[in-house]
């Protein structure tokens, strides 16, 4: 099983998202499926994002000692138990700052699919960007807008973080 | 095409990541307040727009030409160069953490501390890191094809345009498939430099992985 | 007089790979017997509790705990693990719980408890290892003595007919490794089955109602512990208790003196 899943993760993981947004919104037709620009965009993210997220994961599940679940199964825990009382909770927790990460990407990423037309910012701030001729006043809002997102949840994400994740060390 | 714009950004941005990386951790807020301000603007916004912004938005600006390939070297340069000093930073933070004492006791001043004790671990230390972000400035790389740089990416979707019959799915995989090995290749060389580096014994949290969680019993 | 048997493992073998490390071992734990078991490290003793409660495969041998085959099909091991508790030498308490959570993880789980009554219960248990005043703490908060205390009540939990201890007090500092065997004598004294893995010659001294020396996986020596402790038959188990004493520069200046005595015997 681990296979599978390792040729996944590096595959999507080192192709480039323009591409794998391409293979799906002009590839994909002439093999006969043809998909909307909005899905081809959810998909491509979700696939990529799909592959950053198992590396986090994997990486938080590295560093949760053994004698964990020795001692869950100790007391008589069943698996489903184990996993979910004990591992989860805790890679979740060592993987917080991480995921807030990975949240960050996800927006930055999301200013890719405007190549393939969805109106997003970025796209949406090209467009008028064209009409205008005024790009840079355009540009300089649009990345503010940006920044700003971005920057929030940075630290919306450490402050919840701090507030509410006792007892586990972070990665 | 391809490679020589991703090199150039490597190149300018590694240059780029070190000096402002630095900026970033000296004790000298003049330093370091430009310094955080730059990394937090360039990572805070998506590569795409800093590419528009090169090739559309600073033309205006300066009234000068700017051709797509100084454009996106510029963009893709800058980008780099924030993304390396993070890693720059952290790398030497990490170091310097548990270093610092050390080298006090045997007398050693700040700069040959640094020189000498602090840098060459901050070095080995980061190369996970920088790979990933050398990786990502090569994947970034294909998106100066929107601005209508001919690098890979844009070669493959061009083959679209000029013959609409040509499948273009198994072009384009193509060219994802050539991105995944010019990823790999750099992945591996990040590696063997890490193997050439490595002192004995000086093991990162990577060498001690759990096999598996759930095969207990 | 016929107490019943806990704990019957017989004649166990198990293997890592190509490295042997427990050769045809039989053992019997009965009702309310404390048995330790004392060893050089890699003697394979860890390994022995390990078995016990299922956590280690072995190739060929039986266990019988309360009635259960530890070799049963992997859906009784719940039950099996629910009768015999474990304390391990670096405690593995969950880091995200607080002491009483901990405690009552289980019984809330397995038993159907609900949260309000596991948690009275959890209070009491830490109550009885002298830890209330800590039971909204966090194990990162609790010192190394406090942590395996707080993993003895969250085995005691389950109401377990049997418990096994490897080397609860080897990670410990020296000034806290008297609360945790308190608080093992004082299970002990109510009757408590155990088989603890130790170096603490006093609490075997003291505590044990049999003693076992083990050594490269097999039994070498079992019986009383004024017999295995101060007038051993073994050469071996000699050697061993040699080097612990010496470890601990006079420790027990009492028990080396019948050592003496003891190499001219037979």
């Amino acid at each position: 099983m681990r296979i599978p899943a390792t040729i996944y993760v590096e595959i999507l993981r080192n192709v480039p998202l323009l591409v794998i947004i391409y293979i799906l919104f002009y590839g994909l037709p002439s093999e006969g499926v043809t998909l909307g620009a909005f899905q081809c965009g959810v998909a491509a993210l979700t696939l990529n994002g799909s592959a950053y997220l198992t590396e986090v994961f994997r990486g938080g599940l590295g560093a949760i000692p053994r004698g964990q679940t020795e001692a869950a199964r100790s007391l008589g825990l069943t698996h489903r138990h184990v996993l979910g009382s004990v591992i989860v909770p805790q890679l979740f927790r060592i993987t917080f700052p991480a995921l807030g990460n990975q949240v960050v990407g996800l927006i930055l990423g999301s200013a890719l699919v405007s190549v393939i037309g969805i109106n997003e910012l970025t796209h949406v701030s090209y467009v008028i960007g064209s009409h205008t001729f005024r790009y840079f006043e355009v540009f300089v809002v649009a990345g503010a807008l940006y920044l700003v997102a971005v920057q929030l949840i940075n630290r919306l994400w450490a402050a919840a973080g701090r507030k509410y994740i006792r007892g586990v060390t972070t990665l | 095409m391809t490679l020589k714009l991703t090199a150039m950004a490597l190149v300018f941005g590694s240059a780029a990541g070190i000096v402002v990386g630095l900026a970033r951790a000296s004790r000298r807020w003049w330093l370091r307040l430009p310094a955080t301000l730059f990394i937090g603007t360039f990572r805070s916004i998506p590569i795409l727009l800093q590419l528009f912004f090169a090739y559309y938005a600073l033309p205006l600006l300066f009234h000068i030409d700017v051709p797509q390939y100084a454009a996106a070297t510029l963009a893709l340069s800058v980008y780099c160069g924030a993304y390396m000093a993070e890693v720059v930073r952290s790398a030497v933070g990490a170091v310097e953490l548990g270093q610092r004492a050390g080298a006090a006791a045997l007398g050693l001043n700040r700069l040959q501390a640094f020189v000498y004790v602090v840098w060459p671990q901050a070095l080995r230390v980061g190369i996970p890191a920088a790979v990933g972000v050398y990786v990502m400035t090569l994947k970034d790389s294909s998106l100066a094809s929107v601005i209508g740089y001919l690098e890979l990416t844009g070669t493959g979707v061009a083959v679209r345009e000029i013959d609409p019959a040509s499948g273009s799915f198994t072009v384009l995989l193509g060219v994802g498939g050539i991105y995944f090995v010019m990823a790999w290749i750099i992945s591996l060389c990040g590696q063997l430099l890490e193997r050439r580096l490595a002192v004995p014994g000086f093991g990162t949290v990577r060498s001690r992985r759990v096999r598996s969680v759930t095969t207990v019993a | 007089m016929d107490r019943e048997s806990v704990i019957t493992v017989r004649n166990l073998t198990k293997s890592f790979g190509a490295t042997s490390v427990l050769r045809d071992v039989s053992l019997e734990l009965s009702a309310g017997e404390v048995l330790v078991v004392i060893g050089r490290s890699g003697s394979g003793k860890s390994t022995l509790l390990r078995c016990i409660n299922g956590l280690e495969p072995f190739e060929s041998g039986s266990i019988v705990v309360d009635g259960m085959n530890v070799n049963a099909k992997t859906a009784k091991r719940s039950a099996l693990r629910q009768t015999v508790g474990m304390i391990f030498q670096n405690f593995n308490l969950f880091p995200h719980l607080t002491a009483t959570q901990n405690v009552a993880l289980a019984p809330r789980k397995l038993r159907q408890r609900s949260r309000a009554e596991a948690e009275a219960d959890a209070l009491v248990l830490l109550e009885k290892v002298g830890l209330a005043h800590r039971a909204r703490a966090y194990p990162a908060q609790l010192s190394g003595g406090e942590q395996q205390r707080v993993a003895i009540a969250r085995a005691l939990a389950m109401q377990p007919k049997a418990m096994l201890f490897d080397e609860p007090t080897s990670s410990l500092d020296p000034e806290t490794v008297g609360s945790v065997l308190a608080v093992m004598r004082q299970l002990a004294q109510e009757g408590m089955s155990m088989v603890v893995v130790t170096h603490e010659m006093g609490f075997a001294r003291d505590v044990a109602d049999r003693v076992m020396f083990v050594d490269e996986g097999v039994i070498v020596e079992e019986g009383l512990p004024r017999q295995v402790l101060r007038a051993p038959s073994h050469e071996r188990t000699r050697v061993f208790l040699r080097s612990i004493l010496s470890d601990r520069d006079g420790a027990d200046a009492q028990s080396s003196a019948p050592f003496e005595a003891a190499r001219y015997d037979s």
